[in-house]
């Protein structure tokens, strides 16, 4: 029994240097492998990478680094079954780990399972990273409200983006893409506070300007969203859009009678001109509909509105209006009533009365 | 307990150079230490031995599994698809090498370790010579190291037998605990190669010795236990396979799985019928050919390997990936074909290794192809490949190997998912009964009578009924007496039976008998007006139920010409009757019944003209 003893313990000495040097050698192989794998990934060549990641794992089972790469490496191959295979082995090991989840967020997404997307994106927000949890965080979420905004989700989109905004670093360009991203979902206050804070930052920064035009454009502030796009322009010509906008500003600008710092007659001759311009769209867009203004009782909207405008006609000329000021919002108001139901029964509008029809609508937000 | 040669060695004086010098010169000294007297008898003492036997087939198959690894490494390099120069010389090569060890060397490392660890516990007394540890150890390392398509578990069993076996002989265990010891081994190999203690000790316990006593079982557990220990000590504490998670999706996945039942059924047949085929044929061929048939093997695995490098080898990391769902539904059908002729030409050639592995990659190859065809067919099911890969393993195992409850365990043991049962049931039985339908000789039973020997078949003893009380009693058409009643009375009822014997029922639910004689000898005493309680002599009948074996009643009869056979709720109701001509009768039915049954089953052909090997 003693030798056996003896024997025993001399069995394991020997098994655990032998041992040693298996790990070490496997150990070795393992990375060995892997280099070439991630060799061949940045290579561009994911098959490769998928070969060699296998390999690293047969000898060093379990190491989720590996496995983590060879699922990249699947993805990258359009291996995506197999990947997410892999990543849900690795998911059920560590259900806390944010790069595991983040990857099964992108093949959710792939997918189009929002449900499923969200769920995954939400353990990375909140999941376990090895550095920079911060920035990882951050970045996440961005993906996220990236995906939910490919998905129309708005509504999610917006609260993942306020979250964004709470711990938002001091980043221009950062501001910018939030700005961006509270453009895609409407959220316009919001929006051109951040550009106005990338601008704050750094004043060159990419898109900020036509950024916080359009947003100021979109809330109807078109004297602020002038100067924004102004500077637009100026630094990007070929930005199309901004160029539309600036144009748009300018003829808002220009017509509209409730502009401020506006002498009286300014303000009269805008709201004369302004009637002109409505009635003259309300009788082309009759024509274009074949109604005839001949009739005794108006049978449609647009021979209402015609009536109507027949009616304020007489008083609708300078000196009415500068004997009775509160006559110009009156006239207006006809004005919009005339644009809208002109839009509404003959489509689009030539520029002047679109703008006719923002000014309205500016108005009436701004009453509201 | 002590080697008997040491025994008055204790006054003696030390040598001069005591302690002797030198590490060798330890040995005889150690020899010399009387060890403490224990308190151990000889059954507290097999416990303990298992202790150690479980300790050393760890260490063993710890050893074993690093030198198949080191082995391949070297001959066929690190990647998994190893160059088609290495492919063709390396297992060819190998197994030349293989041939002339086993030949020369080790002559008894060819064929099944489970064949030999039975044949040592029923034919050789547990004798199991520790040069077989040794030729297993080398031979399987060189041979599936370079590419046979074996696995290790079988020899790492046969490892574990052969050094308890050693160990047992070492410490003048009785012949009876010799005898037992090899499965307390083979379980702590088993164990250990799968890393699953479970699993192995239901496999010993349901092929190897087939019975559950207490002693026994618990040295085998207790082996098993400690060779997993050691095994996750030195190599870790991840099981066999990174299972990926599993939950049934839908429960119109069990008609999946029964079909995967099916087609694992018909596989396993196959794969039984060609081994079966192929190995007494390769056997008797001239002898010179033994030299050369593991180096052809290995020629036509290398050929294979050159577009399926997975067939070779155990195939772990393979099933690995499959489970993992790496591979195309149609190449996993390739994989288990090739695998099966693969590992046929290995095992058949005279290769040492194990079939679990092979039986295991066939498995989840055939259980990862139905899932990737449901996969296709049924998407909304939602099944996962790896689930059916992982019970295509328990398939194969339950309709190839013939395990029905390790092939459950096994699966659970490796998958750690219960949720996994219902498919694994009942895929595994519907393998096993077409497999038991259509192969009715076990492939270990047809093994060992290729061999020339009759070891005892398990799955033989757990399907032939064991013979009950029932089957062998009459209806109680005798006249039963009652305790109560008068001799005289007793008199006019038996005077018109033909018997001589007759059974008295007491109140109380005993029995006993009575003569036609000693009722006329009662009255001539005078005793006529008795009741039979007061005057019968006070010896009871023994009595026995109808669900009771047949031995029971063998062992109960002594020498009564009848005994009864009652209702175990009610033990004045006399069921039947028996006696020792009856019990006879019914064990020469059914002897001549099983008789009958197994030379239908002789083999016929090679292999009923091969003498052993």
């Amino acid at each position: 029994m003693v030798v056996s003893l003896v024997l025993l313990g001399v069995f394991f000495a020997i098994t655990g240097f032998v041992n040693s040097r298996y790990h070490a050698t496997q150990a070795a192989l393992g990375g060995h492998w892997y280099a070439r794998g991630v060799a061949a990934l940045k290579a561009n060549q994911p098959l490769k990478a998928v070969d060699a990641f296998h390999t690293a794992l047969v000898y060093s089972r379990d190491n989720s680094a590996y496995e983590l790469q060879l699922a990249e490496a699947l993805v990258e191959s359009d291996r995506l079954n197999e990947a997410e295979v892999y990543l849900r082995t690795l998911w059920v090991r560590e259900p806390g780990n944010g790069t595991v989840n983040l990857e099964l967020a992108r093949l959710a997404a792939r997918r189009s399972d929002v449900p499923d997307a969200i769920r995954y994106y939400h353990n990375a927000v909140y999941g376990v990273w090895d550095s920079d949890p911060i920035v990882h965080r951050r970045e996440t979420r961005m993906e996220l409200c990236e995906f939910l905004l490919a998905k129309k989700e708005r509504t999610q989109a917006e609260s993942e983006l306020i979250a964004i905004v709470a711990n938002l670093p001091p980043d221009a360009a950062l501001h910018a893409k939030v700005g961006g991203m509270f453009l895609q979902v409407q959220d316009y206050p919001r929006a051109l506070q951040q550009f106005q804070q990338a601008l704050k930052l750094k004043p060159k920064v990419k898109g900020a300007w036509a950024g916080a035009g359009e947003a100021a454009y979109q809330t109807g502030d078109y004297a602020e969203a002038y100067r924004y796009l102004q500077k637009a322009v100026a630094e990007s010509s070929s930005d199309l859009q901004a160029a539309q906008q600036l144009e748009m500003c300018k003829l808002i600008l220009s017509l509209d009678p409730f502009g401020r710092r506006l002498s009286q007659r300014e303000r009269i001759r805008r709201t004369l001109a302004a009637f002109d311009q409505a009635v003259a769209r309300v009788k082309q867009c009759a024509q274009n509909l074949g109604v005839n203004f001949q009739a005794k009782q108006p049978n449609t909207p647009i021979e209402d509105v015609y009536a109507k405008a027949k009616k304020m006609q007489p008083k609708v000329n300078e000196r009415s209006l500068r004997r009775d000021p509160d006559l110009i919002s009156n006239v207006m108001d006809l004005v919009f009533q005339m644009e809208e139901q002109a839009e509404r029964s003959c489509g689009l509008l030539p520029d002047p009365d679109r703008a006719l029809l923002m000014i309205a609508r500016t108005r009436g937000a701004t009453e509201r | 307990m002590t080697d008997p040669a040491s025994t008055n060695t204790e006054n003696t004086p030390p040598p001069a150079s005591y302690p002797p010098k030198g590490w060798t010169a330890f040995l005889p000294w150690l020899k010399k230490i009387r060890p403490p007297r224990l308190f151990l008898h000889e059954e507290g003492l097999f416990l303990l031995l298992a202790v150690i036997i479980g300790l050393f087939s760890g260490l063993a198959v710890v050893c074993f599994q690093i030198a198949i690894d080191w082995t391949r490494i070297r001959l066929l390099g690190s990647a998994l698809d190893p160059t088609p120069l290495r492919l063709l010389l390396v297992p060819a090569l190998a197994g030349l090498c293989v041939a002339i060890m086993v030949i020369h060397f080790f002559p008894q490392v060819r064929g099944s370790g489970v064949n030999q660890t039975k044949a040592a516990v029923y034919i050789y007394d547990g004798y199991i010579p520790f040069s077989t540890v040794i030729g297993k150890f080398l031979t399987c390392s060189l041979a599936i190291g370079s590419g046979q398509s074996l696995g290790p578990e079988d020899p790492s069993l046969q490892m574990g037998a052969g050094i308890a076996s050693a160990l047992g002989r070492r410490l003048h265990l009785s012949r009876e605990k010799v005898r037992l010891i090899a499965p307390v081994g083979a379980a702590a190999g088993l164990a250990a190669a799968f890393n699953a203690p479970i699993s192995a000790v239901l496999f010993v316990i349901e092929e190897v010795i087939g019975k559950w006593t207490a002693g026994v079982l618990g040295a085998i557990v207790l082996s098993a236990v400690s060779s997993v220990m050691v095994l996750r000590v030195f190599l870790g504490e991840q099981p066999l396979f990174r299972v990926p998670p599993y939950h049934l999706a839908h429960p119109a996945e069990l008609i999946a799985y029964a079909i995967l039942g099916v087609i694992g059924g018909i596989a396993s047949l196959m794969f039984a019928k060609l081994v079966c085929y192929l190995r007494p044929r390769l056997k008797a061929l001239p002898r010179w050919t033994h030299y050369v048939q593991p180096a052809a093997a290995g020629l036509l695995i290398g050929i294979i390997g050159i577009w399926l490098p997975q067939v070779m080898g155990a195939g772990y990391d393979f099933i690995d990936q499959a489970l993992h769902d790496q591979f195309t539904w149609k190449l996993l059908i390739f994989l288990a074909f090739f695998k099966i002729i693969a590992t046929s030409l290995s095992f058949s050639s005279g290769t040492p290794g194990g079939m679990f592995a092979p039986t295991l990659f066939i498995g989840a190859m055939i259980g990862g192809a139905v899932g990737g065809v449901e996969h296709i067919l049924f998407p909304h099911l939602g099944g996962t490949v790896g689930g059916f890969a992982l019970v295509g393993m328990g398939v194969l195992f339950a309709g190839f190997l013939r395990v029905p409850m390790t092939s459950v365990f096994m699966v659970l043991e490796v998958s750690g998912n219960y949720s996994i049962i219902l498919p694994v049931m009942i895929a595994n039985t519907i393998a096993y009964l077409i497999s038991l339908k259509y192969q009715p000789v076990p492939l270990f039973d047809m093994f060992s009578r290729q061999d020339g020997t009759d070891l005892p078949s398990m799955e033989e003893q757990r399907e032939t009924g064991t013979l009950q009380v029932e089957d062998a009693m009459r209806p109680p058409a005798e006249v039963v007496l009652r305790a109560e009643e008068p001799v005289a009375e007793a008199i006019r009822k038996t005077s018109g039976s033909p018997h001589e014997f007759f059974l008295v029922s007491h109140r109380s639910g005993d029995w006993t008998g009575v003569t036609k004689e000693a009722l006329r000898g009662l009255a001539k005493e005078g005793k006529g007006d008795s009741p039979l309680a007061r005057v019968l002599p006070g010896k009871l009948l023994p009595w026995l139920h109808p669900d009771q074996p047949l031995d029971v009643a063998l062992r109960q009869i002594g020498d009564w010409p009848l005994i009864p056979v009652i209702h175990r709720a009610d033990f004045n109701n006399l069921q039947g009757v028996i006696a020792l001509s009856d019990i006879l009768a019914a064990y020469g039915a059914a002897t001549g019944k099983a008789y009958r049954s197994k030379v239908s089953l002789q083999p016929s052909g090679p292999q009923a003209a091969l003498g052993s090997e």
